[in-house]
């Protein structure tokens, strides 16, 4: 195989990775603070595309600033979805909690379908096709902003949690709930800022891939259990694992596409979350039980 | 019956059961004691295949059982109930036991009858359709009791049945466990009440940072200096409980 | 408790002649009713049993053993595909398409259990996703031969039972009430049988489990397998009644979360909850999607997204345990 192709499904694979890390923080952070899986997740990033997608067609915002838009909204929506839905299964057994955000991400997805159509949507922004030359190497420019806001975004996301005091508090509330509330902490308040913020994250990465990616109802679909993988390959609530087993993800599924071709990315990812899942059932940093 | 030898559990770092070496004969009552986080539940979990041992080997009638499953040692004729008691919460008591009984036969009706009989041993006879979580807590302890008779053990091993039981719960349950004995059981006990294991067992193991540091009858470890050592050095409040 | 269906046999001639006419009814109406019945009505009762019988099946490893699967639609593919693989390319009955299919879940079963073996709750319930999804993944990849997106058709032979097809749908109507038979009484079987008893102690507490004798893994996977072929048995009748499958619709994610949503709504560890719950939802969905579907797509996965949520929401608890009494002995659960 030629170099330079091998050395483009890295660049390509490094470049989409960045999003995943942004999309599966966002997914961590509720797992590690609220102790829910978020199977809804790609929802969240679903409609944060479909509402970068209206907010061109009816100004020509463009999608990377329609995040400044897309992230409130969906933080809010976040919120409103733990209030009144998730917040009532927290402590209940599992099958509870799976079920009610399996639910809520077919009602979401469906509603999408019901809105917009099974039809693939897009936008065409002037810089979609635009790329830089490093040798035999594109750089789409597309692609290098989404990895770039990404990568910001997840930095600032760390500086959140480690410098400022609702951050401290997450992660007060994630290691230890009881020792948190003894503190004087408020762990609902804190659950429903958790799951904002996880919705706002998921948002801006399904803005800024919109210059380059089609949007459709079932589009968070793949994204979501691309981001289950790095989660768990990363460590529950580990922001800095989900940061980095995004991009490992990213890689591995660009060389799965160049190797099978088609859906052999995402086949790759599972393979992946299988072997990793045999070696540690409870995630790569859980503690193992005994 | 059971031998343990140079038994020892590892956890990263942690040394729960050290080195351990004892023996158990037929129709023995052998209590274990020693303060928190002596290794009594690590040695339990250990026997019942819960845990393997990072070394050492088990041997029950002559059988090495070292490293088997959980399921298998309980067929040999080991049974537990556990310090944070376990029922399975969601279904009857009859259930419960029932579960239990198949250890032995594959036959419903027999297995029934032998719940039955282990439900009117431990006088549960009259909740058998209740749920198992709404049991109050002395008759979950013998429920957990009745579902190990169930799979016909001969060797027991009783986790801190005791806990939370009021003064004449205790003494009923001693009594039981003195019924349970002449059906020819042996019993492991591991107990926090000094009393109840004084009353009841012939010999007793002390246990501290998963060594054993005395071995003999209650009257001779209760006057052992190194026993008293170990619980006064953390407070007699635990062992006086 | 199991003695119930025992003891309406022992009672006096006299009060026998109404139950016993009951029966009758019931069975009059079961056998002769769907000769009646206009076509739409009798495509609702095929899809309802059809539902039900997965649900049961759904219900062996997500209600008796307690490991939920969001991953039966792989089971169900399976059986939709090979055999209409083998009858497309080689021109093999389904009849005997359904022994192939069976067969290839079951060893599908062997290897999710094998690798699923460890994980608890939404561990196992994202492994089983993903499992499901490889598979579609596949279907869609491997073009040539599955047709790819654009899914595969069986080639209509008229009414040719050899090949299990109909000129008329009451047919159909028959070979699935069968399935659903066969499907409640082995499920019923295994309810009362030690096979029963230790899923039941496998989905309240692994471990517990395995120390009063239960083969934990063994018996999980045997759980497993049983569900497995049972599904791809409901997945080749799918095919043949259809005429159509395609990737997403075999495949997917939502009929995977219906098919436990059957079980969930009526009754986990009970043998007629999830026909009870067939007979809800499926209706409903029917209904939903034929009255409003056509200008509305994915309404009805809204209604069952809805329908799941406030079950979820108004017993969060009670959903495995929290049934009456009444329902209790209606569906006939466990010890009730």
């Amino acid at each position: 195989m030629h170099p330079e192709i091998v050395l483009q499904a890295l660049v390509n694979g490094v470049l989409m990775g960045g999003v995943y890390s942004l999309v599966s923080i966002g997914l961590t952070l509720i797992f590690g603070v609220v102790r829910i899986v978020n199977f809804a997740h790609g929802e969240f990033l679903m409609a944060g595309m479909y509402l970068t997608y209206w907010l061109w067609v009816l100004t020509r915002l463009d999608p990377v600033a329609a995040a400044l838009v897309t992230m409130p909204v969906l933080g809010g929506f976040g919120l409103l979805l733990f209030r009144v839905l998730i917040g009532r299964v927290l402590g209940a057994p599992d099958l509870a909690q799976i079920f009610l955000t399996v639910a809520i991400s077919l009602v979401l997805q469906n509603l999408a379908l019901l809105l917009f159509t099974a039809n693939y949507r897009s936008v065409t922004v002037e810089y979609a096709t635009a790329a830089l030359r490093v040798g035999g190497v594109a750089f789409s420019v597309a692609r290098l902003i989404a990895f770039g806001v990404a990568v910001v975004l997840s930095f600032l996301t760390g500086v959140f949690l480690t410098r400022t005091d609702l951050g401290r508090a997450m992660r007060a509330v994630a290691q230890d709930r009881e020792a948190a509330v003894l503190l004087g902490i408020d762990p609902n308040r804190i659950y429903g800022m958790a799951v904002a913020l996880g919705a706002a994250l998921a948002a801006a990465g399904g803005s800024v891939i919109m210059p380059y990616f089609y949007v459709f109802p079932t589009v968070g679909a793949s994204f979501v259990l691309m981001a289950f993988i790095v989660v768990i390959m990363g460590g529950l609530g580990n922001v800095t694992g989900a940061f980095l087993g995004g991009l490992i993800m990213g890689v591995a599924e660009s060389f799965g596409i160049l190797l099978v071709g088609g859906h052999g990315g995402v086949m790759v990812g599972f393979l992946v979350l299988v072997l990793v899942l045999m070696i540690r059932p409870h995630g790569l940093l859980a503690a193992p039980k005994g | 019956m059971l031998e343990a030898e140079g038994l020892t559990k590892r956890f990263g770092g942690l040394v729960a059961v050290d080195d351990l070496t004892f023996r158990v004969a037929e129709g023995e009552i052998v209590g274990i004691i020693g303060p928190n986080g002596s290794g009594k539940t690590t040695t339990f979990n250990l026997i019942t295949g819960i845990y393997r041992p990072t070394s050492g080997r088990i041997r029950f009638c002559g059988v090495d059982i070292t490293g088997r499953a959980p399921h298998e040692i309980c067929r040999l004729g080991i049974a537990r109930t556990f310090q944070v008691m376990q029922p399975f919460r969601d279904v009857t008591v009859m259930e419960n036991v029932l579960i239990g009984a198949f250890c032995r036969t594959a036959d419903p009706r027999e297995a029934r009858e032998i719940a039955l009989n282990a439900l009117e041993t431990v006088g549960l006879s009259g909740d058998r359709g209740a749920l198992a979580k709404n049991l109050p807590t002395a008759e979950q302890r013998r429920l957990e009791l009745a579902r190990a008779l169930a799979t016909g053990p001969r060797l027991l091993l009783l986790d801190e049945t005791l806990a939370g039981l009021s003064p004449r719960e205790v003494d009923e349950s001693l009594e039981l466990l003195r019924k349970v004995v002449r059906r020819g059981v042996t019993l492991v006990v591991v107990e926090h009440q000094m009393r109840a294991i004084m009353r009841l067992c012939s010999r007793v193991i002390v246990l501290d940072y998963g060594r054993k540091i005395a071995e003999g009858s209650p009257q001779e470890v209760a006057e052992d200096p190194k026993v008293i050592e170990a619980y006064l050095g953390r407070g007699y409040g635990d062992a006086a409980h | 408790m199991r003695e119930a269906p025992v003891a309406g046999e022992g009672r006096l001639p006299g009060m026998l002649s109404l139950p016993r006419l009951l029966r009758g009814l019931v069975l009059a109406v079961v056998v002769v009713g769907p000769w009646v019945l206009p076509a739409y009505f009798l495509h609702i009762v095929i899809m309802t049993i059809l539902f039900a019988a997965l649900g049961c099946a759904w219900n062996v490893v997500g209600g008796y053993a307690g490991q939920l699967s969001l991953g039966h639609a792989a089971f169900f593919g399976i059986g939709a595909y090979i055999p209409t693989l083998l009858q497309v390319h080689w021109k093999v009955s389904p009849w005997l398409g359904i022994l192939a299919g069976g067969a290839v879940a079951a060893v599908a079963a062997v290897v999710l259990g094998w690798v699923t073996l460890r994980l608890q709750g939404p561990y196992f319930a994202i492994a089983t996703i993903a499992f499901a999804e490889v598979l579609r993944l596949t279907a869609l990849q491997l073009r040539e031969v599955t047709g790819g997106a654009v899914g595969l058709t069986i080639p209509y032979l008229g009414h040719r039972p050899l090949y299990l097809q109909f000129e008329e749908k009451v047919y159909y109507y028959y070979v699935i009430a069968a399935v659903l038979l066969v499907v409640v009484e082995m499920v019923r079987r295994m309810a009362v049988s030690r096979f029963g008893y230790y899923l039941l102690a496998i989905g309240q507490n692994e471990m517990v489990a395995e120390t009063v004798g239960v083969p934990t893994v063994a018996t999980k996977v045997k759980a497993l397998v049983l569900s497995a072929v049972m599904t791809a048995v409901c997945g080749t009748f799918y095919a043949q009644y259809i005429y159509f499958i395609d990737p997403f619709s075999v495949f997917g994610l939502g009929l995977s979360v219906e098919v436990a949503l059957v079980a969930i709504v009526g009754g986990l560890r009970t043998v007629w909850g999830p026909v009870l719950g067939a007979m809800v939802l499926r209706p409903l969905a029917e209904l939903t999607q034929g009255l409003l579907g056509a200008t509305y797509a994915g309404v009805q996965f809204i209604v069952y997204g809805g329908v799941l949520i406030v079950v979820i929401l108004m017993r969060p608890e009670g959903l495995i345990g929290g049934a009456s009494r009444l329902y209790g002995r209606l569906v006939g659960r466990f010890g009730g």
